[in-house]
């Protein structure tokens, strides 16, 4: 019923292959319904203000643990700061 | 029809509340953002604690919380984390997500935590890269009460008196991420080190202070079913211990995950279909043989019991959520949890005789939530609900019980019963029943017979869709509801169980 009694997890996040992650993950943006995601105006506006926020660490926000190019397109999504940024 | 029989009169062993515990580490969201934000945060908070995610927590009687880890605890040096908080150093957390730590949430911070929320302190102690002498200052630090260096420095850090640690764990998974270690190695490393977790209560000069043993130890168990691991380290730990009351240790840890589809790829929180439910609640249901087949080896050792058996991570982990970073561990919850949650604390409740405790992973923000928090944002996921509704058996007494159930699923490695069920005398007086129905479509009609008089009964279910959830967008799809669709009858009651539930009924014996 299992796979492996002992392992590491450590080295497990370590040989996730990041490129095939973040495929994935434009992958699932371009499927997403279009009536779901901003528009394109929409969407670079929330990019270019993340680009200058303190929070943007290596693509992801450190607030919501998300990286920004797939929150900023779910129209549904706001930014998580106090105040939220993304609100014109 | 099935019967489910309650035999009052015969009561089995007294349900821990510290079987309703959790976790927090510090990993993805957990303690930063979900419970610590800071002081000055615009975010409600009390020293720096958000005021939403204590105040529900506090709802369901949080009873313990372990802290700091899991793999975090084998590379937390906790004076890293004490005195002012611009000088505490900034390290990486190479474990979860490669991201900054800056400290800000140390031992001060967690005993303030768990004051707020009024539980039990379960602190995790470094034995995989931490050094002996440490492991013995931080005790010292947190529990010595008198004069000794380490009472000084805490003192000087702001807190004169000494903290309770009520469970100490002597290393994490040291089979794994906590220093890839063998049984007979682990076991000798944990008997030296365990020896200067020392218990300062002992050594009080107040003649009115209670005495006993107050820290009770935790010795690192096995992962699943790696029961060459159990045996191994109990045989080391009880050799030449005479003296020593069983081996040195007063629990025993077992860590065990549901993740549907292995561990690579673990599978989605919140797409799956009916096969993938099955399997999801048989891999759930395997808590009961670890417990068991773990259990008899402890029994060998052990006969009294009188080492408890910690579950001290478990529930379900899935691939994170599309978009996440992958090292935050961050999942959606959903009436599948529910399930697991309430099949596993039916597990538990059967087994409290052996199982004393127990700490779901993770309390916020991480895998099996309870609460998911985006800025000053909070909802409670399904699990919070179960979490709410089994509170019941906090402290109580298991009685014996049975239910008739019928094997259903779609696969035949993963066919369930469709019912499960647990059954106490609360501290209240009044008998709880939980039962979950785990069919995805079939609604269950229960006859259950007591051995006495009802006067009364109450009821309260999670039930829903097997994909509903609670979202940011949409907070309160998945609530605890009443249930009042109960007969009374001169046998018992007689109720029906919807697909996909998990219920709870209160009953009043004349």
């Amino acid at each position: 019923m299992q796979e492996g009694q002992r392992y590491c997890r450590k080295c497990l996040l370590r040989e996730m292959d990041e490129a095939e992650y973040f495929k994935n993950m434009y992958d699932y943006i371009a499927r997403l319904p279009h009536e779901d995601k901003v528009s394109d105006e929409e969407y670079e506006r929330r990019l270019s203000i993340c680009k200058g926020c303190d929070y943007l660490l290596q693509g992801m926000c450190r607030l919501c643990g998300c990286y920004v190019e797939m929150r900023a397109v779910m129209k549904v999504r706001g930014c998580p700061d106090i105040p939220d940024r993304w609100k014109a | 029809m099935a019967k489910l029989l309650i035999n009052t009169e015969r009561k089995l062993s007294k349900i821990s509340k510290e079987i309703y515990g959790h976790f927090s580490e510090h990993l993805g969201r957990c303690i930063y953002e979900g419970i610590y934000v800071g002081e000055d945060s615009p975010i409600e908070n009390v020293n720096g604690m958000r005021t939403d995610v204590v105040e529900a927590l506090k709802a369901i009687k949080v009873p313990v919380l372990r802290w700091p880890g899991g793999c975090f605890a084998d590379e937390y040096h906790w004076e890293d984390g004490i005195g002012p908080k611009e000088e505490r150093k900034t390290i990486i957390n190479t474990h979860w997500g490669g991201v900054v730590e800056d400290n800000s949430f140390g031992t001060h911070e967690y005993f303030e935590l768990c004051r707020q929320l009024g539980c039990k302190t379960y602190v995790n102690g470094n034995l995989g890269s931490g050094t002996v002498r440490e492991m013995s200052e931080w005790v010292e630090y947190m529990t010595f009460k008198g004069v000794s260096p380490m009472a000084k420095l805490r003192a000087e850090n702001g807190h004169e008196e000494p903290w309770k640690v009520d469970y100490f764990g002597v290393g994490n998974e040291n089979w794994g991420c906590g220093g890839n270690m063998t049984p007979e190695y682990y076991a000798n490393e944990y008997r030296r080190y365990q020896t200067y977790v020392r218990d300062y209560s002992q050594h009080s000069m107040d003649p009115q202070e209670h005495i006993k043993p107050s820290i009770l130890k935790v010795c690192c168990g096995p992962n699943v079913d790696d029961y060459e691991w159990t045996r191994g380290v109990l045989e080391t730990c009880f050799r030449h211990s005479e003296g020593s009351p069983h081996g040195f240790m007063d629990g025993l840890s077992l860590h065990y995950y549901v993740h549907p589809e292995g561990w690579v790829k673990k599978g989605s929180a919140t797409d799956f279909d009916e096969k993938v439910w099955y399997k999801t609640l048989s891999k759930a249901l395997y808590m009961d043989e670890l417990i068991r087949r773990h259990g008899a080896i402890m029994d060998e050792f052990d006969p009294n019991k009188e080492i408890a058996m910690i579950v001290d991570e478990w529930g379900t982990w899935f691939t994170v959520e599309p978009g996440t970073n992958p090292g935050f561990l961050y999942q959606q919850n959903t009436i599948r949890d529910a399930l697991v949650a309430g099949i596993t604390l039916n597990i538990f409740n059967k087994h409290s005789d052996r199982v004393r405790m127990a700490n779901i992973a993770q309390i916020v923000n991480v895998l099996q939530a309870m609460l998911l928090t985006e800025g000053d944002k909070m909802i409670k996921t399904p699990t919070y609900h179960i979490f709410d509704m089994y509170k019941c058996h906090q402290d109580a007494q298991l009685v014996e019980s049975w239910i008739d159930t019928k094997t259903i699923g779609l696969e035949e490695e993963y066919m369930v019963p469709n019912l499960t069920e647990s059954v106490s005398i609360g501290e209240d007086g009044k008998l709880h029943i939980t039962v979950t129905n785990l069919s995805v479509e079939e609604a269950s009609e229960i006859d259950a017979v007591i051995d006495c008089r009802v006067s009364s009964v109450t009821g309260e279910i999670v039930t829903g869709e097997m994909h509903e959830m609670n979202t940011f967008e949409d907070p309160g799809r998945v609530q605890l509801q009443k249930f009042d669709a109960v007969e009374m009858n001169e046998k018992g009651l007689r109720f029906v169980a919807p697909p996909c539930s998990v219920l709870h009924l209160t009953v009043e014996m004349a």
